[in-house]
């Protein structure tokens, strides 16, 4: 437990303390942004690691100012901005983030009876918290919810909104911007295939999770969680957070069985995990993360779903090919790759398909296909080395040294640095997530626009 | 010169391939000669001056008459192939340097030496020159940053080596496990067991998995060396220097073998103790 666990325990006089220290705690916090005072974290890949012991919950409503401060911030927060009650949430432990939802559920429970009863009789009763007795009205007030809403205890609107907010700092505290006290579970930091150190994992997107379980009437047919989840797998994808990748889809599955987006970002995990800068990194690791094959047959198995689900979702279809291609059945990985190649918009997709397609043709024996399929990926992005590569060692593979030598040079004759380099091979296990950057902009501008909510 | 000219015709291995399947061929399937890199030592110490007839040569269990021996005075084309992703950074870049360095001063005229640095971007820091101050230079602009292309930067170097007649020394040095190559391990052992070029890696600090390397070595008769710490790598580099000088070239030209497939060869030295390093064999047609 923390020190600032163990505060928020302890008495209202204390508690007071701790807010005070909070406030300073925010104005540094404020400061070190503007100042541009924090360091980006290293682009590591992050994998589960051990459970963490979790500390008991204190009674639900022992006080409102937890919940108070909480609605507050979620009600202030502009969704994208780095504003101030972002960092005063921020420096909130997983554990008041948990008393505070427990809080607001306990709240609904005990409004809602009052509800219903001045509904059957007229009578309104005092509502008990630790904090004192509240009324309806103070209810209505601090939840900015309707007496219906009260009645259902439908907290719907409220628990989207937090769940911005907390994907707003789960991505403001992997890039730094802010410091994450939400700390849950330990996460192993990959890097270069190895394993350089372990890091508390923040708790937002999961906390994000948990609020969204209970959007009503079902969360599994709302716009907005639906956006929201692809958002966050687009953001975990895109920063090689594996760790929180892994139960984040696992939950979203569960929620949107019929979603081909989550099925895709599954097998994207999996596929990842079946990488050799992954199984390289986990050797001799007490990970739960299978062999490369039994991680790769389940990645088969998410993308033929997401394909299933939409047979028009041609990325899906690029990384099935793909996975069926390193498992050697090349006639059915060439086929996919083909009409994946010709069905693609984005010039990335054009070029993971045509690269792969070279060596599916390759291992099928077919020269000038696979010939023809690099050159078409060296056209797309010709300062790529990798389809020079490929040129290189096809050519040498038939005996040709000069011609390996010739298709090679381009290699050599680039710079090595940036901006003379751009393969996008480098960021295949990551390029699912390329779009993360939209999809929270779209997030945000939903909130921002006052619609949707 | 006249070495570089013996070596020129020294140098058709397998002059070409048979024609893939459902391809048109390109070469013809013609074999003029095959030459061996070997190192014979006894007791650690390299055995020098031996001649033709004191090897022993099968290819595919087939005994065959070895026609060429040559030695230490062939002039060498050293091809540095060097790690400087993320991992190298600080101390251990420059180790690195100083080790590229040392290599450079242990040569001799004649030879030639190139730079291909890697990190996931594979990139020529100097071509093949026998201007080891352009060799130095790019060792000392070098920057440590980025991820691992190790198989794609070892098929480079062994094309790269390929490029110009001499005897080929591929040095690979990588304290890391490949994370970003485009080319997969099989694709490059394949064609290692098509060149004539000699791989010695060196693995350094504590990775868990070398196997490329390992094996990239052993197929090309190099050696792996595998060090704890980049604190005495030029030492190894110049013992992997010297102990290349110290190699034999054998050259024969099959007789009663197929031309094609995977030829298992047997390297002995006729009598004595002595203890022979060689390829396991090499690949020839597709």
């Amino acid at each position: 437990m923390s020190h600032d666990d163990a505060a928020i325990l302890v008495t209202p006089l204390l508690s007071a303390v701790v807010r005070t220290t909070r406030r300073l705690a925010v104005a540094l916090a404020i400061v070190a942004v503007l100042g541009g005072g924090s360091e980006r974290k290293a682009a590591a890949q992050r994998l589960p690691g051990p459970r963490p012991v979790t500390p008991q919950a204190p009674a639900p409503l022992a006080g409102v100012e937890r919940l108070r401060d909480w609605l507050a911030a979620v009600a202030r927060h502009e969704p994208g901005r780095v504003d101030e009650p972002a960092i005063a949430i921020s420096l909130w432990s997983r554990f008041e983030l948990d008393a505070a939802l427990a809080d607001l559920r306990a709240l609904l429970d005990r409004a809602s009876g009052v509800v219903s009863r001045i509904q059957r009789s007229g009578e309104e009763a005092a509502i008990k918290t630790g904090s004192g007795p509240l009324t309806l009205a103070d209810v209505r007030a601090l939840l900015g919810l309707t007496d219906d809403e009260i009645r259902r205890r439908d907290p719907t609107r409220i628990v989207k909104r937090g769940a911005v907010l907390h994907a707003d700092l789960a991505v403001f505290t992997s890039l730094g911007l802010v410091v994450d006290h939400s700390r849950g579970y330990v996460t192993l930091l990959v890097n270069d295939g190895r394993q350089v150190g372990s890091e508390p994992r923040g708790y937002h997107w999961e906390f994000g999770r948990t609020l969204l379980d209970a959007v009503k009437p079902d969360p599994g047919r709302d716009d907005i969680v639906r956006l929201w989840y692809h958002a966050a797998s687009a953001v975990m994808t895109r920063q090689g957070n594996l760790a929180g990748l892994e139960p984040h889809v696992e939950h979203a599955r569960r929620l949107l069985p019929a979603d081909a987006v989550e099925q895709f970002f599954s097998g994207v995990l999996h596929e990842t995990f079946a990488s050799p800068r992954i199984q390289s990194a986990i050797r001799g690791t007490n990970t739960e993360i299978g062999s490369e094959e039994s991680e790769s047959r389940r990645a088969e198995r998410f993308f033929r779903q997401a394909v299933a689900l939409d047979p028009a979702f041609v990325e899906a279809r690029l990384h099935l090919a793909r996975t069926i291609g390193a498992a050697g059945r090349h006639e059915d990985a060439a086929a996919e790759l083909q009409a994946a190649a010709a069905s693609a918009r984005e010039p990335v997709l054009q070029y993971y398909a045509t690269l792969s397609l070279g060596r599916e043709e390759q291992a099928l024996g077919h020269r000038d296909a696979a010939r023809a399929a690099f050159e078409h990926a060296a056209s797309l992005y010709p300062r790529a080395q990798s389809p020079y590569l490929a040129l290189s060692q096809l050519a040498r593979r038939y005996g040709d040294k000069a011609g390996a030598r010739r298709a090679l040079q381009p290699v050599l004759d680039l710079p090595a640095l940036k901006p003379a380099r751009e393969d996008p091979w480098w960021d295949y296990h990551v390029s699912a997530g390329r779009h993360a950057d939209a999809l929270m902009t779209e997030l945000s501008a939903a909130f921002r626009a006052g619609v949707k909510q | 010169m006249n070495a570089r000219l013996e070596m020129t015709v020294a140098l058709v291995l397998w002059a070409g391939t048979v024609a893939p399947p459902r391809q048109t061929p390109t070469f013809s399937s013609r074999v003029e000669a095959v030459r061996v890199d070997v190192l014979v030592t006894q007791d650690g110490q390299p055995v020098r001056g031996l001649r033709p007839a004191d090897f022993a040569i099968e290819d595919k269990g087939v005994p065959q008459q070895v026609d060429l021996v040559s030695s230490e005075q062939l002039p060498l084309n050293v091809i540095l192939t060097l790690d400087m992703s993320s991992s190298v950074a600080g101390e251990p870049l420059e180790h690195l340097r100083r080790a590229g360095r040392a290599v450079m001063d242990g040569l001799r005229t004649g030879d030639r030496a190139a730079l291909i640095t890697f990190s996931h971007v594979v990139a020529m820091g100097a071509p093949l020159t026998a201007d080891f101050g352009l060799v130095r230079r790019a060792l000392d602009s070098s920057e440590a940053i980025g991820s691992t292309s190790l198989v794609d930067a070892s098929y480079a170097g062994m094309v790269l080596g390929e490029s110009d007649v001499g005897r080929s020394l591929l040095l690979v040095f990588s304290d890391g496990l490949d994370s970003s190559s485009w080319l997969s391990a099989d694709e490059v052992l394949d064609i290692a067991r098509r060149s004539d070029a000699v791989v010695y890696g060196v693995s350094a600090g504590q990775s868990p998995k070398a196997d490329f390397l390992a094996e990239l070595s052993e197929t090309t008769g190099g050696k792996l060396f595998k060090v704890e710490s980049t604190k005495n790598l030029s030492a190894v580099f110049l013992s992997v220097l010297d102990e290349f000088r110290n190699r034999y070239v054998v050259s024969y030209s099959p007789r009663g073998v197929s031309p094609d497939g995977w030829h298992q060869l047997t390297v002995r030295v006729k009598g004595g103790r002595a203890t022979v390093k060689a390829r396991p064999g090499y690949f020839a047609g597709s």
